[in-house]
């Protein structure tokens, strides 16, 4: 296989798995769990599948883990085309997976403050 | 010989600073000011000794700050074994906990401003007060406990990178692989089975002795790449 071939189907493997971790916490969690402008139904869902609930916040981490993979191998396959682009696209996407990392938080308070625990 | 001629003792040190700066807020300030399951004892705690909480505020960021150069100096003394993965430990040990630390020290600070309780926040009661200092210390540590992944992560291309670089011994590479392993361990039993995560993070501690075991290397040590020549007539003899 040519080699740029070869960079292209990593980083179309790589984006693939992302498709499969990112809708999980996207899509499949806020709509089995949250109840639009209900907050006891949605507290009362999430503590009653708080399991669920705690793999949509690893899914949000190995998602922004995937991205970052996704990026690199982007950079290998384009940077040829431009590198300064291809340094911009790996730049938006750190920023990004940072902000994905942060953003898990609020998931934990949510969850923290539904079990409502002693203190 | 100096350090300025040897990358890997430049690492070492920084590493070293590292590692006496994070056990401050991690571990110094939670069981110095913590009492468990007790906001008010907590908040009481952080108010008479703020000074400290703020050095332990300090820490965390200095700490950000550090492995951003810690791993820029990885990448100099790595970068010719192999360049990609060089890349990955500074991404994922230096720019992502760098970000993360920065943006976590605002929970501490929040905690502080509800201990404090400025006039602005008379509208809540003291025991309000106190169980959102609490709630917020709370978030502080799950959001450690998110960036373990990221913490035992960055050490896997490291530890490829001192397996392969035959300036290093290669049982330091083996032992990061473990200590990476550990941090994932600790993450994910953290966020998924939170009430075993005592339990785990005592077994799994022997394995972060690993990086202990690295740093000291560096420093004790150094590590100095080969130039490619001299490499090339080391083979030619062998």
């Amino acid at each position: 296989m040519h080699p740029t071939d070869k960079a292209a189907r990593v980083a179309g493997a790589v984006y693939l798995s992302m498709v499969v971790t990112a809708p999980f916490s996207l899509i499949y969690i806020p709509s089995t769990l949250i109840v639009r402008g209900n907050a006891t139904a949605t507290a009362n869902n999430i503590l009653a599948h708080e399991t669920l609930f705690r793999l949509g916040i690893v899914a949000d981490l190995i998602t922004s883990i995937i991205f970052i993979c996704v990026v690199l191998a982007l950079y290998r396959l384009l940077s040829g085309v431009n590198k300064t682009l291809a340094s911009l696209m790996v730049a938006l996407v750190l920023v990004s997976t940072a902000v994905g990392f942060m953003n898990v938080l609020n998931n934990i308070a949510a969850l923290t403050l539904f079990r409502g625990s002693d203190f | 010989m100096s350090s300025t001629h040897n990358p890997g003792r430049v690492a070492g040190f920084l590493y070293l600073l590292l590692v006496v700066l994070a056990p401050v807020r991690l571990i110094y300030i939670p069981s110095a000011l913590y009492v468990r399951g007790n906001a008010t004892a907590t908040a009481n705690n952080i108010a008479t000794h703020e000074l400290l909480f703020r050095l332990g505020m300090v820490s965390d960021l200095l700490c950000g700050t550090i492995v951003i150069f810690l791993t820029l100096a990885f990448y100099r003394l790595f970068k010719a074994v192999d360049q990609n993965l060089a890349v990955l430990v500074v991404i994922l040990g230096g720019l992502l906990p760098a970000a993360i630390d920065f943006l976590n020290v605002l929970n501490d600070a929040a905690a502080l401003m509800l201990v404090r309780g400025a006039d602005f926040l008379s509208v809540f009661d003291k025991p309000q007060r106190d169980a959102l200092a609490m709630l917020f210390l709370r978030l502080h540590h799950q959001e450690i406990v998110a960036a373990e992944i990221l913490w035992g992560l960055w050490l896997f291309p490291l530890a490829i990178l001192a397996y392969r670089s035959r300036f290093l011994p290669r049982f330091l590479g083996v032992w990061l692989i473990i200590n990476g392993f550990a941090y994932l361990i600790m993450s994910f039993t953290g966020l998924l089975l939170p009430q075993y995560e005592d339990m785990v993070s005592n077994i799994v501690f022997p394995a972060l002795l690993g990086e202990m075991a690295f740093m000291l290397w560096l420093v004790i040590k150094g590590a100095k790449p080969q130039p490619l020549d001299a490499s090339a007539s080391l083979s030619a003899v062998g």
